[in-house]
Order: structure tokens, then C-alpha cells, then sequence
């Protein structure tokens, strides 16, 4: 050992210092950001005890990351399917408005028990009539939320698409350059943070499982199998729907030709915000659609005439005839005086005429319709509500069908986000950065810095003192 | 090293969250304080909220149908009173026959109070609420009786003067009824006479205008019952027969033998009637009473309903209250821990 090998450690450690210093400034510039993983200087001991930072390393943790993303998706699936109902439930809202398909038909009865009162009262005829108008415009304005909420969804599975895409090509780059990186052993760690944060984005939109390989390279698949990224990013297609009815089928999406969501897919996703919209889409605005459909044909068949084959009576369907009957459910235009109709027929019958006697309180017919409502009626069991009850019952099933949805999606989006929460929060203490621990670092270098500036300042007095002894 | 590691952003992170978590939930408890109702009905009570909706609907049922048994029971109130009134009229009628058949009273002197009665008959079958006939069936826009005049001849004036030339040969008011014998007029009041007011055909023609369906009304969800009377019902006709046969059998002119049979031919039908009335007026009585025990059981009914519907949507208050409150405090506790985690950095004390 000499003094040129003192000075020379000295030296060392002072630009091993130095690096780890500019590794802790950069730690705490990303204290704030919650895609930020801390970093480490690695230092090793060089041949005659110098010492030098080889490497940056980076605290993670690849299952906690990983359950991090699964929670995300599922939230953000969550979160998706019960916007969707929010918007169904609008045709609801609060009981006490009465503003349901269930409680206009209840206006509706009332009407007509007013009217077997009085029955040739054309004041209460048009009362009648109003709150039939009033029940059709119920239902259009259902079905037409309805198809509203598909074609919402169908945007957003769009919008959810173009960002995959754009992710995806993000990450290509991004995994490319941590390759090449990892092959040239250059510091790579902030590469790596930024695919995670893409990672965390891309699993909002759909749920992804990923696989690391040899050189840092990664492979992405959806949570159903499909491969969404390997080597290079697969190109996720959609064409979109912009009109909705109770006939329209929206498009699947497809990864690479394979369909990720609708009926046919064998290798559908299960979460992300994609599966979500993609089931409220596909599974929940269609199913309460039928519902609708079926109060909207339970009532033009309660309300039918009895007569050979049946005969239409107030509420009518325009046609032309397939599903969607809620959005063209009309009143017969043959009790509206203002369509040339006449009021009297809701007395006495709009295709049948009951009462040919032309008596002024005949009420016969009224209360026939009163009964019929009460009379239960087959529905079609795909509507997944009781499919033999009367009319008002299977309206207001449809009501507790949809609300429990509602709820089952709010708390399950409650719960989905907790666990996001509570997940992020363990990744947050494993990977994050505490500026306290990083300040009684800088201390600690700031000592050693010291400590081998003195170092050199003393070698540096005892080489004069020699140099001093020796002139 | 360190056994565990918690990051700024987690502590950071940990206040913020139960922050908002907090302060949402004490938007929903103040705001079902201040209205006594769950925040979200659909949201709260998931797939009851159908039931909730369903009782609402059977709850303006029930109101409704207790407003329309108003106007039932009203109905029927006035339907009542006017019977009471005929069958008054007709008891004291039949007073003054019995007086009259006894010789009490001159057969000329009754006549007056036949026509009196005649009119207040067909007054009281017209009797009308709110737009309606009382007494017309189900034909309510329409006059149930038609007033016997004379001038000009009314429809059941001109069948009769028909009737009663085709079987004398000449009018009620010519001298030659005084020829009238008593065995013919008692063969004319049974046949042809009677025929008048008891033939269906006959009485709709000229007489009444109503229908023989009395109206029905739906005083219960399940409960169907007719709640009138109408003017073809038979003991209107025999009253109708009676005071006419006084009024206008031309009773002044006629033989003893034969103004014996007129007379007692009213007697027998006015007692006939009164009997019928009183069958006419129980009848209502009944499908008063049911509508009296119907709107019991609404109202019964309505108040289970109602307490249903605020066991569903209603909170406890207290309960509520407390929540508010303990929230609240959480909160606070939440703003003051936050600074203070602040406050705790390396940073200060270096």
C-alpha cells in the first residue's frame, strides 16, 4: 500500500458517491410518482480497495405487480358495467317520482277506474287517454335508453380500442429499447418503469397476464389466452356501431383475427373496461331491452279485443313486426280525437263495439281491461324475471331486476376498488421511494464524502511534507 | 435491512382515500337525514326495489278506487233519498185510496194528488248528480221517464188515450165513460192497461228511456257489485200504473162499480209497489253497506301499504344521526392527521 493507492481509493469513492448521490436526487424527484420504482447504486470493491457503482438496480416485485393489474381490470370492468346501469336506472330513478314503465301503467289503471265511474265523461276519457300516451312515451323512452346505454358503450369500446392500439405501440418501442439496453448492459431501470406504467394503463382497458423472457423481453396476453404483444403488438380491430336498436348486433373485437368479446368468442377477455362495456353492450341493455319489449306486447295483448283471432285496442303495434316493440308501442289512433279517432271508443271498444246500444256509463269493456290486467300472462323466460305474472308485476320485476344489477355492480366496484387500493398500496411500499430514508442516505454519502475529500486533502499534506523533507 | 417499508406516496395515499371515502358517505348521511329516505332507493334496496315500486302503484289503486267509492257512495245516497220520498208519497197515497174505497173521501178530490204524485214520480226518476241520471241504468245521459202531460199529449198520455179508445170506443173525458160497466173496465185495467206499464216493450216505449242494466262499480280490486237502480223496474211501473189510473181513467165520470175497480186496482198496485220499493231500497242498502265495508278494508289496506313502503325506503334517523356525526368527527381527525403527517419529514429537523 502506498499513498498513491489511498489517493487513488479516495478518488474512487468519491465518484462512487457521487453516482449513488445523483441516484438518491433521482429517487426523490420520483417520490411523487406512482409509477416510479426506487433505484439502487450496486457497488462492488475494485482490486486494491477502490470501490465503483456497476450497476443501478430497481426494487420490484413481479407478483405484486401482477396482482395490481389484475385488480385494476377488474375494477375498470366494473366501474364500466355500472355507468351502464347508472344510465339503465335513469329510466327508473327514484320511486317516489314514479317516473317507471311500472308506475305509469299505474296512472293508467287509475285513469281507468275513474272512468268505469263515469264512463261516458269525455273529461275522463281524454285523462285516459293522456296517461295511455303517457305510458307509450314510458316505454319509447326506455327502449330508447336502452339502445342509448348500447351505443354509449359501443363508443367506449372504440375509445378502449384506439388506446389499446396506441399502447401497444408504446410498449413495442419501449420493450425494444429495454432489450437492446439489457444486451449493452446499460441502465435500463427507468425503461422498465415505463413499461410498467403502460402495463398499468393497458390493463385498465382489458385484463393481461404477461410473461418476461430471456433479455427482459415481454410477451402481454389478454386474461382469456390471446396474445396481444410478442415482439411486436398485435393489431386490435373494431368497427364501430353508431346506431343501436333492439335488432342490431355490435361488433366483436378482434386481437389478431381472434374475437375478444361477444357470444361467439371462445377466447373472450373477462375483465378490463372493455369486457365491461362489451357485457353492458352485449348481455345487459339487451336483456332489459326484451323486458321492455315484453311489457310493451303484454300490454297491446291485455288490451286487445276479444274477437276472432284478436283485434288490436288501444295500444297498437305500427309494425313493422321483430323485436324493439317498446320503442314503437302507440296508442291506436282510432281514440284520439285529434287523429280523427273518437274518445267514445275507450268505452266502447276500438275495434269491437261493445256497446252498440250506445249507453253512456256502459263500463262493461273498462272494467273487462281492469281485469285483464290482473289476469297473469306468459313472458318470454329469457327476459330472466317470472315469466307467468300479470302485467304491473312483471314491470315492476323488471325494475328489481334491473336495481339489483345496479347494486350487485356497485359493490362489487367498491369492493374491486378497495382491492386496487389496498394492492397499489403494498406495490407502493415495496417499490416506492421514502424521502426520509433517502435524506439519512444523502447524509451518510455526505459523511463519506467528507471523509475521503479528507482523505485526499491529508495524503495530499503528508505527499508535501514528504516532498518538503526531500527538497 | 428494514423489516417493512413504507413509501411517502402510501402514507400520503392512505389519508387521501379513507378521505374520500369519508366524505362521500357523509354526503349520503346528511342527505338521508335531511330527507328521512334512503340516499339511492335502487341503490339501497337492490331487487326490492321492484316491491317498492309494486306497492306504490297498489297504493294509488287503493286511493283511487276510495275517490271513486266516494262518488259511488254519494250516488247511492241520493238514489236512496229519492226513494224514500216515493215510497213516503205512495204510503200516504194509499191512505187516502183506502179512505176514498171507504167513502171518506169524493173520488173527484184524489185526482189532484194523482197528478201531484204522477209528477213527483217521474221528478224524483229524474233525479240527477253531477251530469248523471240516477234512475237510468246504464243509459245516463239520457231522461229515465218521461212526465205524463196532457197538453201537449206526452208519449204514455197518447198510448193510453190509445189504448182506452180501442176498448170503449171513446175518450176518458166524453160523458159515455158513465156507461162504462164494471166487468169491462176490470178486463181493460187487467189486460190492455196493465199491459202499459207491464210489458217491457210497452213501458220502454212510451214511458221510460233507461236501461235495464243498473251501472256496476269496482269497489274493491276484486269486488264487482251494482250500485243503481233504474225506472223499468217494476215497482216504478206499478206506481206509474196507479196514479195514472187515478189521474186519468177519466174516475169522476165513471159508474160506482166501475171507479170501485179502478180504485181498487190502485190499491193493489200502490201496496204491490211499496213492497217492491222497499225491495229496491234494501238492495241499495246492501251494495251501500258493501261499499261502507269496502272502504274499511281499503283504508286498512292502504295504511299496511303505507307503513310497507316506509319500512322499505325510510332510515332510522338516530341511527343516521350518529353516523353523521361519528363521521364527521372521523373526518376532522383525518384533516388534522393529515397535517401532521406533513409536518413529519427529515427535511425539518436537519
Amino acid at each position: 500500500m502506498n499513498l498513491s493507492v489511498a489517493l487513488s481509493s479516495a478518488q474512487s469513492a468519491l465518484s462512487a458517491t457521487s453516482t449513488q448521490s445523483s441516484i438518491i436526487s433521482r429517487n426523490i424527484s420520483g417520490a411523487a410518482d406512482p409509477g416510479y420504482s426506487r433505484k439502487m447504486g450496486l457497488t462492488s470493491s475494485m482490486g486494491l480497495g477502490g470501490v465503483k457503482v456497476v450497476s443501478v438496480g430497481r426494487t420490484a416485485d413481479t407478483a405484486l405487480h401482477a396482482r395490481m393489474l389484475e385488480a385494476n381490470s377488474g375494477a375498470s370492468a366494473q366501474q364500466a358495467l355500472l355507468q351502464g346501469f347508472e344510465t339503465l336506472a335513469r329510466t327508473v330513478d327514484d320511486p317516489q317520482l314514479n317516473q317507471s314503465v311500472s308506475a305509469s301503467l299505474g296512472r293508467l289503471t287509475d285513469a281507468l277506474q275513474m272512468q268505469a265511474e263515469s264512463p261516458g265523461d269525455p273529461v275522463l276519457g281524454a285523462a285516459t287517454l293522456s296517461t295511455a300516451y303517457d305510458l307509450t312515451r314510458t316505454l319509447n323512452n326506455a327502449a330508447q335508453t336502452a339502445q342509448g346505454a348500447r351505443a354509449e358503450a359501443d363508443a367506449a369500446m372504440a375509445d378502449s380500442v384506439d388506446r389499446i392500439n396506441g399502447l401497444l405501440t408504446r410498449f413495442e418501442n419501449t420493450n425494444r429499447a429495454i432489450v437492446l439496453g439489457t444486451q449493452s448492459g446499460t441502465d435500463v431501470s427507468d425503461e422498465l418503469d415505463t413499461r410498467d406504467r403502460i402495463l398499468t394503463e393497458l390493463s385498465q382497458e382489458v385484463g393481461i397476464s404477461t410473461i418476461t423472457r430471456a433479455g427482459n423481453d415481454m410477451v402481454i396476453y389478454t386474461d382469456s389466452g390471446v396474445t396481444l404483444f410478442e415482439k411486436s403488438a398485435r393489431v386490435i380491430s373494431f368497427n364501430r356501431t353508431f346506431a343501436y336498436d333492439a335488432g342490431t348486433t355490435g361488433a366483436a373485437v378482434f386481437a389478431d383475427g381472434v374475437p375478444l368479446t361477444g357470444a361467439g368468442a371462445s377466447m373472450g377477455i373477462k375483465s378490463g373496461a372493455l369486457h365491461g362495456h362489451a357485457t353492458l353492450r352485449d348481455e345487459v341493455a339487451p336483456q332489459y331491452q326484451l323486458q321492455l319489449d315484453e311489457i310493451a306486447r303484454g300490454l297491446v295483448h291485455a288490451f286487445g279485443e276479444p274477437a276472432p283471432g284478436g283485434a288490436p285496442g288501444i295500444f297498437i303495434d305500427p309494425g313493422p313486426a321483430g323485436p324493439g316493440l317498446a320503442a314503437r308501442i302507440g296508442v291506436s289512433p282510432d281514440v284520439d280525437p285529434a287523429l280523427g279517432g273518437d274518445l267514445g271508443r275507450l268505452r266502447d271498444g276500438v275495434t269491437v263495439n261493445f256497446n252498440p246500444a250506445g249507453d253512456a256509463a256502459f263500463s262493461d269493456r273498462i272494467y273487462a281491461m281492469l281485469e285483464a290486467l290482473e289476469v297473469p300472462q306468459g313472458f318470454d323466460p329469457a327476459t330472466g324475471i317470472n315469466p307467468n305474472t300479470t302485467l304491473s308485476r312483471f314491470a315492476s320485476s323488471s325494475v328489481s331486476w334491473l336495481e339489483a344489477g345496479r347494486q350487485q355492480a356497485s359493490q362489487e366496484a367498491s369492493f374491486r376498488d378497495t382491492m386496487l387500493e389496498r394492492t397499489r398500496e403494498s406495490l407502493s411500499n415495496v417499490t416506492g421511494v421514502n424521502l426520509d430514508e433517502e435524506l439519512a442516505l444523502m447524509m451518510e454519502l455526505e459523511r463519506s464524502y467528507g471523509a475521503s475529500a479528507r482523505i485526499i486533502s491529508t495524503v495530499d499534506t503528508m505527499l508535501q511534507s514528504l516532498l518538503a523533507a526531500t527538497r | 435491512m428494514k423489516t417493512s417499508f413504507v413509501s411517502t406516496q402510501a402514507i400520503a395515499d392512505s389519508t387521501r382515500m379513507s378521505m374520500i371515502r369519508m366524505q362521500g358517505e357523509l354526503a349520503k348521511a346528511s342527505k338521508e337525514l335531511s330527507s328521512g329516505r334512503l340516499a339511492d332507493i335502487g341503490l339501497g334496496l337492490g331487487s326490492r326495489t321492484g316491491h317498492a315500486v309494486q306497492l306504490r302503484h297498489e297504493l294509488s289503486q287503493l286511493e283511487t278506487i276510495r275517490d271513486t267509492n266516494g262518488l259511488v257512495q254519494s250516488r247511492l245516497d241520493t238514489a236512496q233519498a229519492a226513494l224514500k220520498g216515493l215510497l213516503g208519497t205512495a204510503e200516504d197515497f194509499m191512505g187516502t185510496l183506502v179512505a176514498m174505497r171507504d167513502g171518506a173521501i169524493a173520488g173527484s178530490a184524489i185526482k189532484p194528488q194523482a197528478d201531484l204524485n204522477l209528477k213527483e214520480l217521474s221528478g224524483a226518476l229524474n233525479a240527477n248528480l253531477n251530469g248523471q241520471f240516477l234512475f237510468s241504468g246504464i243509459n245516463t245521459d239520457v231522461k229515465p221517464m218521461a212526465s205524463y202531460e196532457a197538453d201537449p199529449p206526452s208519449a204514455p198520455k197518447l198510448a193510453l188515450d190509445a189504448a182506452f179508445t180501442a176498448e170503449f170506443g171513446f175518450a176518458q173525458d166524453d160523458p159515455a165513460v158513465a156507461t162504462v160497466d164494471p166487468a169491462t173496465m176490470q178486463a181493460f185495467l187487467d189486460g190492455a192497461y196493465s199491459d202499459l206499464f207491464l210489458d217491457d216493450a210497452q213501458w220502454e216505449g212510451s214511458w221510460s228511456d233507461a236501461s235495464s242494466r243498473n251501472v256496476r262499480s269496482r269497489i274493491a280490486t276484486n269486488e264487482l257489485i251494482e250500485t243503481s237502480a233504474n225506472a223499468n223496474e217494476r215497482p216504478f211501473r206499478q206506481l206509474a200504473m196507479a196514479y195514472t189510473a187515478i189521474s186519468d181513467l177519466g174516475l169522476g165520470e165513471l159508474g160506482r162499480g166501475a171507479s170501485q175497480a179502478v180504485v181498487d186496482k190502485a190499491i193493489a198496485s200502490v201496496s204491490e209497489a211499496i213492497q217492491g220499493l222497499t225491495s229496491v231500497k234494501a238492495r241499495l242498502g246492501v251494495s251501500q253497506n258493501r261499499v261502507t265495508a269496502a272502504d274499511e278494508r281499503l283504508s286498512i289496506q292502504r295504511d299496511i301499504i303505507n307503513q310497507q313502503i316506509v319500512d322499505l325506503e325510510n332510515v332510522d334517523p338516530y341511527e343516521t344521526a350518529t353516523k353523521v356525526n361519528s363521521l364527521m368527527t372521523q373526518v376532522e381527525m383525518s384533516y388534522s392527521l393529515t397535517a401532521r403527517i406533513r409536518q413529519l419529514s427529515l427535511l425539518k429537523f436537519t
